[in-house]
């Protein structure tokens, strides 16, 4: 089996150039986690099926356990990190933090990612708009109702 | 200061560990140390257990450090297990906290000549001014080697922003997780490699063949571990074990016993043996008047979100294992015996993953990636798992079939209840003479499991958990049988048997109410003297506006228990409505966990609770195919999305005054109970088996 081409590939990520030298056939995932230490994104199913993994690519949410890295040459990625800046949060993570939105955790991060991608396009969303928007992503502990309470106070706090 | 006088909480961990300088340490000043044996597993413990340390010492809850199951410091406390880390672990660091708090007022008194000191942050204030002491200076000219038991304790007044603060921690524990770096998973170690196992496709499959070679020529790849029929690529980088084990899983030829689908009852047909768990008064003159009610679930997957993951360093002849083990002593004890270590050969440290639901796979992966890291002496290894083996390569949560009889008396009271219990398992963890590990006995030279046992009943039982209604019920009968020698690896996962048996026994309570003519709940009401009791459900009722009234689509049941019949209180209401698929869009919990040290958590609990336990009662299944769990992805194991929860709500009644309950389990029993209740409402089933999808109900129904 022949080694997978390994170039630069260039992105926009949370607002910064990147140029990544690595094999282009690369999950997203591991070059976020393991070449650039953004810990945010976890590994949860490898397969789309679990939403921990999820970033923002464009703007829309995408499962990066499957998203070659070749693919977003060009783009503009958004993981958790970029929720924070120095001392300043993004309304989402207060609104987590407020709610304790949580238990384990592991999820959060996939799950607010999909939540911004929401009110970046829709500012008002409706109960069943959160819903919508977060149930491709799994939660185990059952902090459901508070996730959904977060998103919409974040919502509030954003108007 | 206030002379209010108080005894101080006793607690086994506390006649293991009887000092201050046990659980504390106040060598670095602005923080104290606290050492726990009891862990964070997603349930939010160390948020509670951070702020009865610093109430009892008055301090801000950021000066507390928490150092929790690390066997090179923290106290041996077992298994983070039982929703008792507030009831045993938290008493006991609050037992030592208020018993270096009067230590250090009493040196301070001394030293300042002074009547009246306190503290304040760490500071000892007199006549409410600040002073040049404070507890750091005290305690560096102090041996706090000092039994808490003799400590005289006087009651710390309440902190100011204690809510403020409670709140602040709980919101940083979250931006913690939504930055990053809060799980063993981020851990990175210097030189560190990256594993990953083969799929084992049976737990008693044999490795034919694999091609090491071309597995080994693959980028990266640092070996090909094979031990029997244990194996695993060991690489440079995480995405080249994954590259790695997906070829090596496809050249892999395993030999696999074969079979068809295996039916829980087909399995559990082997518990043969009668154990009778409690059993008063004479059942067969109890009359003639009888219901009968069955409750059964199948095999569950602990199906954490996260996978079980483990690091190991094997250097020296000394083997350094991080873990998100609920006993990091207990891993120790089965890794030592497993690899035939000294047991102070072996420093286990606790890292927390992802929502740990009971005996999952924490033990097994670091077993496994000790093996690895003793074949890479000097590098340290990470292993995680595949989603394909968290859901199959762990132990499964057992299933299990409970039936309830009620003989109702000619006044209308129990006169008798009977619980017959068939089940799996529910115990299998390794621990002091327990190299229970999933690839032990695939090893070359094995290492057997330990044989499968039950929980005793002095810690709430196993199958039995539960099986003693809190009703009043004249003659009572327990008896179970437990298939032992089942083929099938099955520990405990949360509730453990109050699951079903809270179900069967609620669901039998239904039908006694029908048989009378009474409302369900003031049947239940009339058998119930504990005020504790009565309040839960009392709240549930009037919460959700109880009725039996249904249009034949909706209805709404109640399920009670005190789980353990000890510990928390939990009556549970829910709605469920029937159209193509059975939904429940609203439940309520009424709950006393007596003092409430972290309200949000506790609340949090009883929601998780619930949904999860929904999400098995509706959902969840793992298919036995010839003797091996057959769900390799979240397809094959789906669980409750955000689209199918309902609106919850939650109120907790307890007493402040009452000593502190856990929570993490109170509500999974109750709630199979209320819809179990609320089924047969619609569809008059007195024999409910979960999952009830709609295929599943549909085949109940034509019976």
């Amino acid at each position: 089996m022949a080694a997978a081409k390994q170039r630069v590939i260039r992105f926009t990520l949370n607002g910064r150039e990147a140029a990544i030298e690595a094999p282009e056939t690369e999950p997203l995932l591991w070059v976020l986690r393991n070449r650039l230490n953004l810990k945010a994104a976890r590994f949860g199913c490898g397969g789309s099926s679990c939403g921990a993994c999820a970033v923002l690519v464009d703007g829309r949410p995408e499962m990066s356990c499957s998203l070659k890295l070749w693919a977003v040459e060009g783009k503009r990625v958004e993981t958790a990190e970029s929720l924070f800046e120095g001392d300043a949060e993004h309304p989402l993570v207060t609104a987590f933090a407020e709610e304790r939105a949580g238990q384990c955790g592991y999820c959060l991060s996939g799950l607010v990612m999909r939540a911004k991608a929401l009110l970046d396009e829709n500012p008002k969303p409706t109960r069943e708009d959160i819903i919508a928007a977060l149930d491709e992503g799994l939660c185990r502990c059952g902090a459901h109702p508070r996730i959904l309470r977060a998103v919409a106070r974040a919502a509030e706090a954003l108007k | 200061m206030n002379d209010d006088w108080m005894s101080l909480p006793k607690t086994k961990s506390l006649e293991a560990y009887p000092l201050i300088s046990d659980w504390l340490d106040f060598s670095e000043p602005g923080v104290v140390k606290a050492r726990s044996g009891r862990v964070e597993i997603g349930q939010g413990i160390a948020i509670a257990l951070r702020r009865i340390v610093a109430e009892a010492l008055s301090l801000e809850m950021v000066r507390v450090h928490l150092v929790a199951g690390d066997t090179r410091e923290s106290p041996n406390e077992n298994y983070t297990a039982g929703s008792m880390s507030v009831e045993l672990g938290g008493q006991s660091l609050r037992a030592a906290a208020l018993a270096a708090r009067a230590t250090f007022l009493l040196a301070a008194r001394d030293k300042l000549d002074a009547e009246t000191v306190d503290l304040q942050d760490g500071q000892v204030l007199q006549h409410g001014e600040e002073t040049e002491l404070d507890i750091w200076k005290l305690a560096s000219d102090l041996a706090l080697d000092i039994p808490i038991a003799e400590a005289v304790v006087s009651r710390p007044g309440r902190m100011a922003r204690i809510d403020e603060t409670m709140a602040e921690a709980g919101g940083d524990a979250i931006r913690a997780r939504l930055r990053g770096g809060a799980f063993i998973h981020d851990i990175v170690l210097e030189n560190m490699l990256h594993a990953r196992v083969l799929h084992l496709p049976h737990p008693a499959a044999q490795l034919v063949f694999v091609d090491s070679e071309a597995v080994e020529a693959l980028p990266g790849v640092v070996m090909l571990h094979r031990d029997g029929a244990f194996a695993a690529v060991i690489a440079e980088e995480e995405a080249q074990a994954m590259s790695a084990v997906a070829r090596a899983d496809s050249t892999a030829d395993w030999d696999v016993p074969g079979g068809g689908i295996q039916k829980p009852e087909d399995l559990l047909a082997s518990a043969t043996e009668l154990e009778t768990m409690a059993e008063a008064g004479d059942l067969a003159r109890a009359g003639n008047r009888k219901v009968v009610a069955e409750f059964s679930r199948p095999f569950l997957a602990h199906a954490s979100i996260g996978t079980c993951c483990a690091l190991a360093l094997w250097q020296d002849g000394t083997l350094t294992v991080w873990s998100h083990a609920q006993g990091p002593y207990q891993l120790r004890a089965g890794l030592a015996q497993a690899l035939n270590l000294d047991e102070a050969a072996i420093d286990v440290i606790h890292k927390p993953a992802a929502g740990c639901y009971g005996h999952n796979g924490a033990d097994d992966v670091a077993f496994e990636v000790a093996l690895l890291a003793r074949a890479c002496p000097g590098r340290p290894v990470r292993l995680a798992w595949r989603r394909v083996d968290e859901l199959t390569r762990g132990s499964l949560a057992p299933a299990m079939t409970s039936r309830a009889e009620i003989t109702l008396s000619d006044g209308g009271e129990i006169a008798a209840m009977s619980l017959d219990i068939v089940s799996a398992p529910h115990q299998r963890r390794p621990g002091p003479g327990k190299p229970s590990f999933a690839s032990g006995p695939l090893l070359a030279d094995p290492v057997a499991l330990a044989p499968a046992t039950e929980p005793p009943p002095a810690n709430g039982g196993g199958a039995d958990r539960n099986a003693v209604p809190l009703y009043k019920t004249g003659a009572l009968k327990v008896a179970r049988r437990v298939a032992y020698d089942i083929p099938l690896r099955t520990s405990a996962m949360r509730a453990l048997g109050a699951y079903a048996n809270i179900a069967a026994i609620e669901l039998a309570m239904e039908a006694a109410a029908d048989e009378l003519g009474e409302d369900p709940i003031g049947f239940r009401l009339r058998h119930l003297d504990d005020p504790r009791a009565r309040r839960v459900v009392e709240k549930a009722r009037d919460m959700s506006g109880f009725t039996t009234d249904t249009d034949g689509e909706t209805a709404k049941g109640l399920g009670f228990a005190r789980y353990k019949n000890k510990a928390g209180y939990c009556a549970v209401v829910v709605e469920v409505s029937a159209g193509e698929s059975l939904i429940v869009p609203r439940l309520w919990a009424a709950a006393d966990v007596g003092e409430v040290i972290d309200r949000e958590g506790v609340l949090g609990q009883v929601e998780g609770g619930a949904i999860q336990s929904l999400s098995w009662s509706l959902k969840e299944e793992v298919p036995i195919i010839g003797g091996a769990p057959d769900v390799p992805d979240w397809e094959h194991y789906p669980i409750l999305r955000f689209s199918e929860i309902p609106v919850i709500e939650v109120a907790l009644t307890g007493d402040p005054r009452d000593p502190p309950l856990g929570a993490g389990e109170i509500a999974q029993g109750p709630v199979a109970g209320a819809l179990a209740a609320a089924v047969r409402r619609l569809f008059g089933l007195d024999s409910l088996r979960v999952p009830l999808t709609p295929e599943g109900l549909a085949g109940q129904m034509l019976g």
